[in-house]
């Protein structure tokens, strides 16, 4: 009989775990060894989200979490330099403008938005708005994301030209 | 505690990043790492002689780093599903080291700020 770690318990063999466990427990109930249950397991290969448009966009949506944590790795360097020293800053700075730097922000800036678009559109699914018998509507909740996301550049837009 | 009574914390701080990297992380890189430094808007030595007090204000300083801080947890989060996802299992310890890389660099983001 297999030993079962709790390492091993994700959705995919779930059944099997709990499976394992029931018929462990029934054998010491009843000093039997054979397996009582058998059921399906659909197997799922490890390429999975590859032959479907919408799993792939389901991939990229989730892989936009790479660059955002290498993003806010920068983010708490920059912070840190602008709480810091003039020089620290300047180097900063520096760094920023360096080629591979710049790419990498494009990179970031399209993995975001994308991250925008989806976590805007997910967003009404989770967060009901009553007002009145009815509930807000979806686009009115998303339309009003964009809009925050628009006044916070505009807002940062405003700091960065009014501070220098 | 166990590992089931923490899951809200995890996923809360998560839902938290998403939210704030939704809203902000796109206006956030375009202003102040590419317009500012490459002096297509404004002045990066005027902008830190007028901010930096400000900045450096402990008050201040601990709300920003939380905030990115939340955006590197929804990022390390994550990417521990998936890998997952993708059939390649981890375990519970890769995934506690990922949130311990998040609280390191937030630990020293605040002692470089705050202690001078």
């Amino acid at each position: 009989m297999t030993t079962t770690t709790k390492t091993d318990i994700s959705p995919t063999n779930m059944p099997q775990a709990i499976d394992t466990a029931i018929n462990e427990q029934l054998a010491t109930d009843n000093h039997l060894s054979m397996q009582v249950r058998k059921p399906y397991i659909k197997p799922q290969p490890a390429d999975w989200y590859q032959h479907n448009g919408f799993f792939k966009r389901y991939m990229l949506r989730e892989l936009t979490a790479v660059p955002v944590a290498l993003e806010a790795l920068n983010l708490f360097w920059g912070l840190a330099s602008l709480a810091g020293s003039a020089s620290q800053w300047q180097h900063w700075v520096n760094v920023q403008s360096n080629v591979l730097m710049i790419v990498f922000h494009l990179i970031v800036i399209v993995a975001g938005l994308f991250n925008s678009k989806t976590w805007f559109e997910a967003m009404p699914k989770a967060v009901r708005i009553q007002q009145g018998e009815k509930f807000v509507a979806n686009n009115v909740l998303i339309g009003g994301s964009w809009a925050t996301l628009a006044v916070i550049l505009l807002a940062l837009c405003g700091i960065v030209a009014y501070f220098s | 505690m166990s590992e089931k009574h923490l899951k809200p914390i995890y996923w809360g701080i998560f839902s938290v990043g998403g939210t704030v990297a939704a809203l902000a992380l796109a206006p956030l890189v375009l202003v102040i790492c590419l317009l500012l430094p490459l002096g297509i808007l404004g002045n990066a030595d005027t902008f830190y002689q007028n901010v930096h007090n400000f900045i450096a204000n402990p008050l201040v300083y601990v709300v920003l780093v939380g905030l990115i801080f939340t955006l590197l947890w929804h990022g390390v989060h994550r990417f521990y599903y998936i890998l997952h996802d993708m059939h390649i299992h981890v375990g519970n310890g890769v995934r506690l080291f990922f949130y311990a890389i998040a609280i390191i660099a937030f630990v020293m983001c605040l002692y470089c700020g705050l202690i001078k």
